[in-house]
């Protein structure tokens, strides 16, 4: 995996939202104007999140991982935010289940069949308690991105 | 015959292709190769008879006999051992 093509300081986030379609604009905004998504996206990110919700509570600390279709993607690429308080969202496979999302995963995938690298980083991220952890611990944006770097070279994905 | 194992998600852009590919890996270091195939959970009901099991994120309907195991383990980390048991039990394997 391109580890560069995907992370990088401008798209990491540290957010106090209320709601998540704060987090949503928020996000979106950034990547908007950085070229990175098209217009429609933050749209077709709320209405998929609606049908499909994608909060995930692992082993502690809850997560979600908000995504919609390739065609409103310009340039792949992952934002993550750090919520400085948790939001509530529906977990995934449910209607009304929530969960209290702490960190952000938002996925700008084209094609998802190539992608298999990024995702397993993203993952394997997830399921790692520790690691996710010392993402809610960070308090500069180049140390999110030197955590996920090194967890990526490691998993040599 | 190597058994078959149909992967659904939301819009088969992102959860479908982990979970397929960390299946095929377990499994696989099990001693058992698998065909995984995947798509929307809005395409299950048109692809379901040529499998012998559905796992999905989030709920589908219309796919008559074929057995379903909906979890989010693959993702999460939480239960998968237990969800790995439970594929392998369905499809027979030891």
């Amino acid at each position: 995996m391109n580890f560069d093509s995907f992370f990088s300081e401008e798209l990491i986030f540290f957010i106090n939202a209320s709601s998540q379609e704060d987090i949503f604009k928020q996000m979106f905004q950034r990547m908007h104007e950085l070229g990175y998504v098209k217009e429609s996206y933050l749209e077709a990110l709320s209405e998929r999140e609606k049908v499909y919700p994608t909060g995930i509570q692992t082993e502690r600390i809850g997560i979600a991982i908000p995504h919609t279709d390739s065609v409103h993607v310009n340039k792949e690429s992952i934002g993550v935010a750090v919520l400085e308080k948790p939001v509530s969202f529906t977990h995934m496979g449910t209607e009304n289940q929530t969960v209290e999302a702490s960190i952000i995963f938002m996925l700008a995938i084209q094609k998802p069949e190539q992608q298999l690298g990024v995702l397993q980083v993203i993952t394997g991220l997830i399921q790692n308690n520790d690691l996710l952890q010392s993402l809610l611990l960070a308090n500069d944006k180049e140390k999110i991105i030197s955590i996920i770097q090194e967890y990526s070279k490691k998993l040599n994905v | 015959m190597m058994k078959r194992i149909l992967v659904a998600c939301g819009t088969a852009i992102a959860t479908s292709t982990v979970v397929a590919k960390k299946i095929e890996e377990v499994l696989g270091n099990k001693g058992h190769q698998v065909y995984v195939d995947q798509c929307k959970a809005a395409e299950a009901p048109s692809k379901a008879a040529s499998f012998d099991l559905i796992v999905t994120t989030t709920p589908v309907s219309g796919v008559g006999d074929v057995p379903v195991v909906q979890t989010v383990s693959f993702l999460s980390g939480v239960g998968m051992d237990q969800d790995i048991q439970k594929i392998m039990d369905i499809l027979g394997l030891e």
